[in-house]
């Protein structure tokens, strides 16, 4: 067998044990592990039906315009012709995710030539916890966007050679602007490439300039024609997706340096970083420009609060374990002129056991942490089927925002708030009127926010109380009547409002 | 060998220009009945109409807090069209004609400046096409003068007409000092660019020295800005929702401009102009912008040309790029036109003002919204409280955060003690107040004390439109 098709059955195997063990994750429960899988579900659906995406949503915020890139919901809705859409949720977005690998080990050998390099760096690129975690039961459109960013890399850096890869890297520059907006932190990466080349007096080629100029023209007007309206009304805030200020630190914590190794992994984030400042500093390679130059992008979009935290992380996971493809070969090399050569075989079981404990491990663990915590148990579910069954269509259900989704899809009922932020009118007031009514101590106080957002239903859950660190409505007597019924007494409880408020003289 | 520009050059401008330019009108009567689109115009048409009888410098006192008004002479002209076509026709017109004539003074200044006749008409066309240029001259808005001020005083500084460059700039000082301070810091960079700012010293101080002199003896504000935005980013950039703007396709161009003439010394002086503009726009005011438009357009005209007829590796991504800018400076125009011809006042609002000024009782003041205060006041003809040019004064600051309680009070006794103490007879609604420029909610504050029919009569109500009357006893 030739020897490049050993390290390519290698590399399928790899995939098919990562695929498998999110497979395993994803279908451990029934449901999904973050809010906003019901308003993809959602979409889909809507897409199914009628051959659009659900804009104009009624139950959203009681009623609002959602304006969104929806690629990923048309590739969900053609499968879903085939598979079953709670199933396809678990199982493509999975697919997509565990083909990272198989991007970050093409993109590798790109770089370093080196096979057993690239496949290590692809095992990492397996196994990034943040990654992991965050898309194995969710159905974020995260688990495809990161591999074809990777994808895009790859064609760039194809491109140096071959004017031929210009039209591959369109196309891939083309489903990632229909993917997300964040495609941004590309273009502005490849400025920042070419800045780097300009400092260090390298050769930019007249092609590299002309995709880069191609790539911010277009994203520019596809960005313009689709959130026009958007842009409009909210401008520049619109670029930090309008998220209240109460809500800031959970999007935009600011990456701490012990999150960041946990998230990403100790060992890319380290050997990441050491290949970042050698070829920045000492050995200046050219195609390794090209990706620190996204790298510094992602990290000014993440400080400047440009995108979330989490996906920065997710990002820079993935290129760090490219840039540990390029310490994998620097290493072996250096150790062949070592006299720890003769324990070559010992240094890659303990490579591997380091693998397991800091990246495999903390992969499984956060996300069973995030399954654990994040995906609707039974009760849940019954509650929210209780309110499907005996309420009325068109009633308004509060609850806390990131719930909002939930209730939209399983029970069909308006939200008052879900984690949609953009163009929502004035999401910081209602954030903060939301948050008012569950922690108010006067009935009174608590009615009349009701009945500022005709809330029909209280929501609660263990999870808002414990966000709000609260045992109860305290607006609750403990004996007589009040405005608030209890009419569905197990966990979560559900409220009914039944006042509203009279004019004062 | 180099085309110079000829008559038969201004042919494509001028054309592209009163295509434009009526477009927007056309599409103003489409969507809103033909009404005059924005705030400043009904402001414009008020001190207009007031020159006959209260002269060029006055008090208005349509607004809490009466203020000092001087007529500029946008408002002198807009009074002398009047005569002969009608306040309506002129207000209409006289935007229009500076348009065009402002386009033929740009093209002079690029002539006088040997640009070859395809940078020329690209660069016009670019500046017709701007959102800035839509909005300055289909706008009854005193910009459309001062900017033909500025342009042919610069024209005529530059072939050394000095008198008549002189004779200009004095009829721009009653725009408001900070409205010369563009012109002075243009001719200083040009001055200094030859190498003739001895000469020019005297001139540009003399220029300086009147306008303080004038406004610190006619005790106007420094700044006449009618509408200040509040972010300069978003205020700059059409796409962002400023009331103008330039567009991002425009200003990739201008950049790619500045790179491609890098090593020529003009261009140099060009960045520090853009440099003064910017500082301008961000502590002054974003009205500059217009000016810097016209700065920018031979600019935009070079990176589209060097774009163009340079040699690409990717010939396919040339075209793409091409198409793309052309389909984005096309997108941000009609866009913005379409904009512009929806944006307010729309036709049932007028109609309630119109009937509101025949119907109503002239004592006492009408409480809406800032933003509806130059309609209520010249077409309404009544009292307001609050008009956009309240924002400049800081004396009505504590009154207007004091009146926002009679927006969203229930309490019925703290409302009506609110409207006793500014003599507030009537309340104006329109539906953009009801969706979330005031209230999100039907049955918020005011709205749900309308309730009670003893204080308040509906006395309109059509289109979304409502005017109440508060009956005090």
């Amino acid at each position: 067998m030739e020897e490049k098709h050993k390290y390519i059955i290698g590399l399928a195997a790899l995939f098919l044990v990562v695929l498998g063990i999110r497979f395993n994750m994803a279908f451990r429960y029934s449901e999904f592990n973050d809010d906003n899988a019901y308003f993809i579900l959602r979409q889909v659906e809507h897409i199914r039906q009628t051959g659009l995406p659900l804009y104009v949503d009624e139950l959203s915020y009681g009623g609002r315009t959602y304006i969104f890139l929806p690629l990923y919901h048309y590739v969900l809705a053609f499968f879903s012709l085939f598979i079953p859409l709670y199933t396809l949720l678990k199982l493509l977005p999975n697919i997509f995710a565990s083909l990272l690998m198989v991007v970050v080990f093409v993109l590798s050998y790109e770089i370093t030539k080196n096979r057993v390099a690239s496949l290590l760096s692809s095992i990492l690129a397996g196994f990034i916890p943040i990654f992991m975690s965050e898309t194995v039961n969710s159905g974020s459109s995260s688990s495809l966007f990161v591999p074809l960013s990777l994808m895009l890399i790859f064609y760039y850096i194809r491109l140096l050679d071959h004017k031929k890869y210009a039209a591959h890297f369109a196309f891939v520059l083309l489903l990632l602007i229909l993917l997300s907006p964040i495609t941004v932190v590309f273009i502005i990466g490849l400025l920042f490439y070419l800045l780097l080349c300009q400092l260090e007096r390298k050769m930019v080629l007249k092609r590299e300039y002309e995709i880069s100029l191609f790539s911010l023209i277009f994203y520019l007007w596809l960005m313009f024609v689709v959130f026009k309206n958007t842009l409009l009304t909210e401008g520049t805030s619109f670029v930090w997706k309008s998220v209240p200020s109460q809500l800031v630190s959970e999007y935009f914590a600011g990456v701490n340096p012990v999150f960041a190794i946990y998230s990403i992994g100790a060992l890319p984030l380290l050997f990441g970083i050491h290949v970042a400042y050698i070829r920045i500093f000492e050995e200046r390679r050219k195609d390794v420009f090209v990706i620190i130059g996204f790298l510094i992008s992602i990290s000014l979009a993440s400080w400047f609060r440009i995108i979330e935290d989490k996906i920065g992380l997710m990002l820079a996971g993935a290129i760090l374990c490219v840039l540990s493809a390029d310490f994998f070969r620097n290493f072996a090399t250096w150790l062949k002129k070592t006299k720890f050569s003769r324990h070559g075989n010992a240094l890659v079981v303990l490579i591997f056991i380091l693998m397991l404990m800091m990246s495999i491990i903390p992969s499984l663990d956060l996300s069973f942490i995030k399954n654990r915590a994040n995906t609707p148990k039974e009760d849940e579910l019954k509650a929210i089927l209780w309110l499907k069954e005996n309420t009325e269509p068109g009633s308004v259900v509060l609850a806390s925002p990131g719930e909002g989704h939930k209730i939209s899809f399983l029970a069909g009922r308006k939200n008052v708030m879900d984690s949609n932020y953009n163009y929502a009118n004035n999401p910081e007031q209602r954030f903060k009127d939301v948050n008012t009514i569950f922690s108010a101590i006067s009935e009174i106080e608590a009615v009349s926010l009701c009945q500022k957002f005709d809330v029909g239903y209280i929501y609660l859950s263990e999870n808002t109380l414990f966000e709000l660190g609260q045992s109860g409505l305290r607006f609750i007597p403990s004996e007589g009547d009040n405005c608030f019924k209890l009419v569905y007494d197990e966990e979560p409880l559900i409220y009914k409002v039944e006042c509203r408020v009279a004019m004062s003289e | 060998m180099r085309k110079k520009i000829s008559r038969v050059d201004f042919l494509i401008p001028l054309f592209v220009a009163v295509i434009v330019l009526s477009l927007v009108f056309l599409l103003r009567i489409f969507y809103s009945g033909g009404t005059l689109q924005g705030s400043e115009p009904y402001y414009n048409i008020r001190v207009a109409e007031s020159i006959a009888e209260k002269g060029l410098i006055f008090r208005d006192n349509l607004v809490l807090s009466s203020r000092q008004t001087v007529a500029n002479p946008f408002h002198v002209l807009l009074f002398l069209s009047s005569k002969i076509f009608g306040i309506g026709a002129s207000a209409r017109i006289l935007p229009f004609i500076f348009g065009i004539a402002s386009l033929f003074t740009f093209i002079l200044i690029l002539k006088h400046f040997s640009l070859k006749k395809r940078e020329a008409t690209i660069a016009s066309i670019l500046m017709i096409l701007s959102p800035l240029f839509i909005w300055t001259f289909t706008t009854t808005t005193s910009l459309s003068l001062w900017i033909l001020l500025d342009l042919l005083c610069f024209y005529f500084f530059i072939k050394e007409k000095r008198i008549f460059s002189f004779f200009l700039a004095l009829l721009i000082i009653p725009f408001g000092f900070t409205y010369v301070l563009p012109i002075v810091l243009v001719l200083l960079l040009y001055s200094i660019s030859v190498k003739r700012l001895k000469k020019s010293i005297a001139f540009i101080s003399v220029v300086l020295i009147s306008s303080l002199l004038f406004h610190t003896t006619a005790d106007v504000p420094l700044s006449a800005s009618v509408l200040a935005g509040s972010n300069y980013l978003n205020e700059s950039i059409s796409e962002f929702g400023g009331k103008s703007g330039f567009s991002p396709f425009f200003l990739i161009l201008a950049i790619s401009g500045m790179f491609f003439k890098s090593d020529s010394r003009a261009i140099r002086y060009s960045y520090a102009f853009i440099a003064v503009f910017l500082l301008l726009g961000t502590f002054v005011s974003s009205d500059f912008n217009i000016l810097l438009c016209f700065g920018l357009a031979p600019l935009a005209a070079f990176g589209f040309i060097q774009t163009s007829r340079r040699k690409w590796e990717l010939g396919i991504i040339k075209s793409f790029v091409l198409i793309l800018f052309v389909c984005g400076i096309m997108f941000s125009a009609v866009a913005y036109s379409k904009r512009l011809a929806e944006s307010k006042p729309d036709y049932p609002v007028m109609q309630s003002l119109a009937w509101f000024s025949e119907n109503s009782d002239k004592n006492g003041f009408v409480f809406s919204h800032l933003n509806n205060g130059f309609w209520i006041e010249t077409v309404g003809r009544s009292k307001v409280l609050f008009d956009p040019l309240s924002r400049n004064n800081e004396h009505n600051k504590a009154a207007y955060n004091e009146t926002l309680q009679i927006y969203y009070s229930r309490n019925l006794k703290r409302t009506k003690s609110l409207l006793d103490k500014y003599f507030i007879k009537y309340i104006f609604i329109d539906r953009s107040m009801k969706q979330g420029l005031v209230w999100e909610d039907t049955e918020e504050g005011l709205l749900f004390l309308f309730n009670n029919n003893e204080t308040f009569e509906k006395r309109y109500g059509i289109s979304g439109v409502e005017i109440w009357e508060y009956r005090k006893n």
